[in-house]
């Protein structure tokens, strides 16, 4: 009663109902109309995006008028991938593995180098004009940086409704100011803001607001690119529950990219681990969390910090030594080989392929073996 | 330790709240106040009193320019007494006389117009060329940037005056038009020939900022097209530095005309200009100083109007300068 | 007390047992065109030797002023120092003459901090730089100095120290540059290091390298270590105590053990909720609603009043204990356990004395 009115449109956003008042009805039933559709258009699991091959390259180039190429950076090199429709894949790895190239090439920002993005079985790659367009539209991205991912010098409404002034056909003309406040209200800010600036907003509300851009197309597929690790830590909570609540309602299939595991483990229904511009390995999140068998991924589970003080000093401790490698120029056979404690002379000759050996879901180790690196809490 | 300690601070003042800047975690949303950011800078600019000082200035010398004859106290400049060369001023012709003995207040105030008209049509000039081949070098890289930003760097290698110097000598014995006159028109033109290159600069980096910036991407990834994307989102954020740097031009442009002119190259007699002032004052600045010093006086205050408000303009159109 | 004497080993005075600093009812404001902001609002903390503190809070919550307030380098204006003493080893530094507390800075306090890149001079080589700290406060040479350096580097395990003393900051990745930043404060053997999120902008499995390194150094030295994070698993693996910072007050303090198993504060408790760990997928994350207040605008009573889920307003407040209108003071609420909530007994469940 007495509190301020600054907390109360995201109080009312972070509460479990999906929002509060007669907003609720008309947002929903227009909201929803997009996962009748999304029903209508296929079954729940079936494959939406299939990467196959995945590589990319960037030209390392000198001189002043006339470019000459002098290297190759490998930032994606031979990435596979499946996301399924309403499920959500993981992609974890540290900085400068390929991860946000990747999310890239998935949006059709950057053309790949080499490889193959099936989309509901057509090749982005060779998709153009109108077929591009579409896909554009079935295929959203959620940046980073809340500061950098709005145009300082256009209204939310606009930024919401930008989409539409591409894809006319989304929105009728007359009720787009309707459906950008009743989008503002879903993802739970005051739907009188719609004329306010970016810049007015804390950065969690600046998140949503780029989350509701992205819905304005009704998308099957959003990719989200470090979406939380911006965010203050009891930000990031309200935004995660976000997505979620979206998903379940609309159907959406996610691919969450991100550096943190504890977040990746909580959202995703499979996690890929990504070293050096490929996938070392992939399963369910209970699989790779559980029973990790690359030794990247053990030591990097390792590494995270536990919350227990019951737990602390019980996990299995393991110091990856020296630095990654650069992408200009990996290692031959296993990129991994140069920290790993279990490298042999074939890893140096033979890149491991990303197989099942034996550990229930694949592992791009000649080695791989199943360790149980983060205890699991005793409840 | 300095770096070190600056950073820190900064990060602090975010942290702390004491700056709403774009990085600022805890931004007001309670006011009902929907500013753009312009309005925001327009807040800030309100404020700042080195702003008033450049617009009441910027506002009077326009005037002057608009309608000379009111603050000439309604005297022609050029109804002379040669009875009267070289008077110093008094309480009716408060700036005296000049040599052929017309009242040189009417003379300093009647100046002001081609003074502006030239610096306000150069920077045009400059702004049109700056941002054209800023925008085209920036958007599209590759080749073209390089060879734009070559003819840019050209044009660095030849110092404005020089350059401007050299064009309106040979300019009269050429056939192009405008060029050919030795007017006002010539003259800016001459100036923005060799003065466009830093707008271009300009424009080319903000361009590239903004290009790589992540709701370009948004836009891109939804598939608008590349003349949207140019016109919602890469132009109107681009534009802010170029205003100021036009601002502050217009001041340096005027300078320049006036040396232009003291040279003997600029305006010619009969027009009436403030570099044509000083350069006849100055033979007689022993009996008669005031034949230099208000033409120059008047010239510093306008080129000092222009850089002021330029920037007050600067200081509030960055937002992580605003506290 | 009479002079300090900081020529000793940090080692030899560790187990004396009296606490190397005390921050007593620190307040800092900053004054600002459109108003003061209390970025600090009364915080007191000590710390021992061979302690472990670690200041957990968000942006905004204070805890970097904090720590800027002890090292001396706030920037006076617009920050100021409105009230509170820092006790080093038993003096008040802030009633200290400028040289003095130069003194204590760097063999007395250090601090390394988020951004090693932009902390290090890009046009020295690191060698040079950690061999300052010896040039300007032990008057070593030259060639001593870069002796030293090169210790210091093996110490904070740089391979190939030796080599690669001759190198530029950029020449280092994230990992290595932390490093040279924890070799330059700790080149002096200082009684304290102030840790300013050091690994927040590293990958975890180099945190868990510079954390490791930091745990060592301090088992070696015996120096008192202040952490200052938001990462609840690195104060939980790393520090002995914990201090909940928010909106520039300390609302909770104990050990790490007893804060985290159970905390007394709503803020600290939603904050634990929040977060998902990596031990289990857990299921829906309760987050604490709103956002961190801004500073200038602290709410009235309890700060964290209008985002929490246990406040008592109006009638249904006990008399005194009002969240909208009585500011709650930092109690004792359990035996070693304080916090500033009206109802910290409630969010215990244990009965109220």
């Amino acid at each position: 009663m007495s509190q301020p009115s600054e907390h109360g449109a995201t109080a009312a956003s972070s509460l479990p109902a999906p929002v509060p008042g007669q907003h609720e009805h008309s947002s929903l039933t227009k909201l929803t109309s997009g996962v009748a559709a999304t029903g209508a258009r296929g079954e729940m699991g079936e494959a939406l995006l299939e990467v196959r091959g995945l590589q990319k390259h960037f030209p390392l180039t000198q001189g002043i008028v006339f470019k000459r190429t002098v290297g190759h950076v490998r930032a994606v090199d031979g990435v596979d991938l499946t996301l399924r429709r309403g499920e959500t894949v993981g992609l974890v790895g540290e900085s400068g593995c390929g991860k946000s190239t990747v999310s890239k090439l998935i949006v059709a920002l950057e053309k790949p180098t080499a490889g193959s993005i099936f989309f509901k079985g057509r090749d982005v790659a060779r998709m153009g004009g109108r077929a591009l367009k579409d896909y554009r539209r079935e295929v959203q991205i959620i940046f980073q940086d809340p500061y950098a991912s709005l145009n300082p010098r256009m209204t939310v409404g606009d930024i919401v409704a930008e989409g539409w002034s591409v894809h006319a056909d989304v929105a009728p003309k007359k009720g787009r100011l309707k459906r950008t406040q009743e989008l503002l209200d879903r993802v739970g800010l005051n739907p009188d803001y719609v004329n306010r600036y970016p810049h007015q907003f804390s950065g969690g509300q600046r998140q949503r607001i780029g989350i509701a851009r992205a819905l304005a197309l009704q998308p099957e597929v959003i990719v989200c690119d470090e979406p939380v690790s911006a965010l203050d830590v009891s930000v990031q909570a309200q935004v995660v529950n976000l997505l979620e609540d979206l998903q379940d309602e609309l159907g959406l299939s996610y691919l969450f990219i991100a550096h943190d595991l504890s977040v990746v483990r909580h959202i995703s229904d499979r996690v890929a681990v990504m070293y050096l511009g490929s996938i070392v390995e992939e399963g369910t999140a209970d699989e790779v969390y559980s029973s990790p068998s690359h030794p990247y991924t053990q030591a990097l589970l390792s590494s995270v910090p536990l919350h227990e003080p019951a737990l602390r000093g019980q996990k299995d401790r393991i110091l990856l030594q020296g630095d990654v490698p650069s992408p200009a120029d990996p290692p031959s056979g296993c990129r991994f080989r140069t920290r790993c404690w279990k490298a042999q002379d074939v890893c140096a000759t033979d890149p491991p392929q990303l197989v099942d050996r034996g550990q229930g879901h694949p592992s791009a180790c000649h080695f791989a073996e199943a360790r149980m690196v983060v205890p699991v809490e005793a409840e | 330790m300095t770096d070190q300690q600056q950073l820190d601070l900064r990060k602090d003042e975010v942290e702390a709240g004491t700056t709403t800047g774009l990085a600022s975690p805890s931004v007001d949303v309670t006011s009902d106040r929907q500013n753009s950011l312009w309005s925001d800078a327009w807040g800030e600019l309100k404020r700042n009193p080195l702003f008033w000082i450049g617009a009441v200035l910027g506002v009077l010398f326009l005037v002057m320019a608009i309608v000379p004859q009111v603050f000439a106290r309604g005297v022609d400049p050029r109804a002379c007494d040669l009875a009267n060369s070289k008077a110093l001023p008094s309480a009716q012709h408060w700036f005296g006389y000049d040599q052929q003995g017309c009242d040189y207040l009417a003379n300093v105030v009647y100046g002001a117009r081609s003074s502006l008209i030239i610096g306000v049509t150069a920077v045009l000039v400059v702004l049109v060329l700056g941002v054209a081949v800023g925008a085209i070098a920036g958007y599209y890289g590759g080749v073209t940037d390089g060879i734009l930003s070559r003819l840019a760097d050209i044009f660095y290698a030849l110092p404005l005056i020089l350059g401007a110097l050299v064009l309106l000598r040979v300019g009269p014995s050429t056939d192009i038009p405008i060029i050919n006159s030795r007017g006002p028109g010539a003259v800016a033109i001459a100036l923005a020939l060799f003065g466009w290159m830093t707008a271009m600069r300009l424009v080319r980096s903000q361009v590239i900022a903004v290009k790589s910036s992540d709701y370009v991407a948004a836009a891109r990834a939804m598939g608008a097209s590349g003349r949207r994307i140019l016109v919602r989102h890469i132009l109107p954020n681009a534009v802010a530095p170029v205003l100021v740097y036009a601002t502050i031009t217009i001041g340096v442009l005027i300078a320049a005309e006036a040396t232009l002119t003291y040279l003997g190259v600029g305006l010619q007699r009969p027009a009436i200009s403030w570099g044509l002032q000083i350069e006849a004052g100055q033979d007689s600045i022993r009996s008669a100083p005031h034949l230099v010093l208000f033409p120059s006086l008047i010239l510093t205050l306008t080129v000092m109007a222009f850089v002021m408000m330029g920037d007050a303009l600067r200081d509030a159109l960055d937002p992580r300068q605003r506290a | 007390m009479t002079n300090l004497d900081l020529t000793k080993p940090t080692a030899e005075l560790a187990d004396q047992g009296t606490p190397l600093l005390e921050v007593d009812d620190l307040h800092v404001e900053f004054r600002t065109r459109s108003g003061p902001v209390h970025a600090v609002n009364g915080v007191s903390y000590s710390l021992a030797a061979r302690e472990t503190l670690a200041i957990l809070g968000e942006s905004g919550s204070g805890k970097s002023v904090s720590a800027q307030a002890i090292m001396g380098i706030l920037e006076t204006p617009p920050a100021v120092i409105t009230g509170g003493g820092i006790w080093f080893q038993g003096r008040n530094m802030l009633e200290m003459p400028a040289e003095e507390q130069r003194k204590i800075r760097g063999p007395g306090i250090s601090m390394i901090f988020q951004d090693a890149l932009s902390s290090l001079n890009p046009v020295y080589s690191v060698g040079f730089q950690i061999g300052e700290m010896f040039r300007a406060h032990r008057g070593m040479g030259k060639k001593e100095a870069r002796k030293r350096a090169v210790e210091l580097m093996d110490r904070v395990r740089i391979p190939a120290a030796a080599r690669r003393v001759d190198d530029y900051p950029h020449q280092f990745s994230g990992g290595m540059r932390q490093r040279v930043m924890i070799a330059m404060a700790i080149a002096l053997d200082p009684r304290i290091l102030i840790a300013d999120e050091p690994t927040t902008a590293l990958d975890v499995t180099v945190q868990a390298q510079v954390m490791d390194l930091l745990k060592d150094l301090q088992e070696e030295t015996g120096m008192g270590l202040i952490l200052i994070t938001h990462d609840l698993g690195v104060v939980n693996e790393v520090a002995d105590n914990v201090a909940v910072m928010y909106a520039g007050e300390i609302v909770e303090r104990g050990t790490v053990d007893d804060v985290f198993t159970r905390p007394a504060h709503p803020y600290t408790d939603g904050l634990m909720s929040s977060v998902p760990q990596v031990e289990s997928k857990g299921g829906r994350l309760q987050p604490i609603v709103g956002q961190p207040p801004n500073l200038a605008r602290i709410p009235s009573g309890c700060p964290f009043h209008p985002r929490c889920s246990r406040r008592r307003l109006g009638a249904e407040a006990a008399p005194g204990r009002e969240c909208s209108t009585d500011v709650p003071p930092l109690r004792l609420v359990v035996p070693g356990r304080e916090a500033a909530c009206h109802y910290s007994e409630e969010v215990l469940g244990v009965p109220a004395q």
